[in-house]
């Protein structure tokens, strides 16, 4: 099922496929995941948004004008949904919460390099415009969003996402190297 | 000097290891087919006091929050109120009584709405929730958006 159309599982789960239904989630639950962390919301509240953009894609599912965009939807409701709750919130400035469950296992030697760059990289990506963290999580997830899902997952142009990419990964860098942190030396040992 | 690429996949490896997604969002997605109902009509969500950002300090706005749902012939009014379990005050546009059911994901409560289309559900957990509104002269049962309340 997993190499099926979307469009194939869109119809399959209108006419009752659980299956198609687990396969749609396996497609997007990361994206949806991705616009909802990128909004610097983690916890119970992510939880719940997430929830609530599958819950209506149940309700919708029928409604769906192209099917085909069915990610493009999941995206801009998640979207929709997140800046609702930070409105709700009051919170017009939200940096990034931290994982839920940060890994709390013993670090071998080896990895404490590897863990300092991750927090590095994490530390600089919570400095990020929200537009940027929203897009550098959804370019990271996977399956790889398209273009149609990522202006989906910002509400902007297809157009300004490549322009907007190499800025936020420029200014990543920069929050990097302010950090004193080469991002992309990926041999341990070499990081200071 | 690394490529784009280079930089978005040390970025994808550090997000796997520090902050994967929790088996449980995929495990609560899907979940929500079981909540799939064809005979519904559903009432989208035409306003929303919590669209409208709230200025800092601001504390008594974000108190009670006012939800409108409409379905052809039907919209129903929702206040939210309370901090931890909510309270929800409704009313049925045009009147009328109705059985409505308030569900979340792990429940569901049975309230009835008054002849002037009246109803209250009291504690009623924060989360997503959706109102099935079955009104005696109607065929179908209308249903809303779900909503994070």
């Amino acid at each position: 099922m997993t190499d099926q159309s979307t469009s194939t599982l869109v119809a399959a789960a209108r006419a009752g496929s659980r299956e198609a239904w687990h396969a749609l989630v396996d497609r997007y639950a990361r994206l949806v995941w991705a616009v909802i962390r990128g909004h610097g919301i983690g916890g119970m509240d992510a939880a719940d948004i997430s929830q609530t953009a599958w819950l209506r894609l149940v309700e919708h599912l029928d409604r769906l004008r192209d099917p085909d965009q069915v990610g493009s939807w999941l995206a801009a409701t998640t979207r929709h949904e997140c800046l609702r709750f930070l409105n709700r919130r009051g919170r017009e400035h939200v940096t990034e919460s931290l994982p839920d469950h940060p890994s709390v296992e013993p670090t071998p030697e080896e990895h404490v390099v590897a863990a300092d760059r991750d927090r590095l990289l994490a530390a600089a990506l919570a400095q990020l415009p929200p537009r940027c963290r929203v897009l550098l999580r959804a370019l990271t997830s996977d399956p790889t969003p398209s273009y149609a899902e990522l202006a989906a997952a910002l509400d902007v142009p297809i157009g300004s996402l490549g322009p907007t990419r190499s800025r936020c990964l420029a200014r990543l860098r920069e929050l990097l190297a302010a950090l004193g942190h080469e991002p992309d030396v990926e041999s341990a040992g070499s990081n200071r | 000097m690394s490529t784009d690429e280079q930089l978005l996949q040390t970025l994808r490896a550090a997000l796997d290891r520090t902050d994967p997604m929790p088996e449980a969002i995929r495990a609560a997605a899907y979940a929500a087919f079981a909540w799939r109902d064809i005979d519904a009509e559903l009432a989208a969500l035409i306003a929303d006091s919590a669209e409208t950002p709230i200025p800092a300090g601001v504390r008594t706005a974000a108190d009670h929050r006012l939800l409108t749902f409409r379905a052809p012939g039907t919209e129903i009014e929702i206040e939210v109120a309370g901090e931890r379990l909510r309270q929800l005050t409704g009313q049925l546009v045009p009147p009328g009584p109705a059985s409505i059911t308030v569900c979340w994901p792990a429940g569901s409560l049975a309230v009835e709405a008054d002849d002037l289309g009246r109803f209250t559900a009291d504690n009623v957990p924060p989360g997503p929730v959706s109102l099935q509104v079955r009104r005696p002269s109607a065929a179908r049962p209308v249903s809303t958006d779900w909503v994070v309340i």
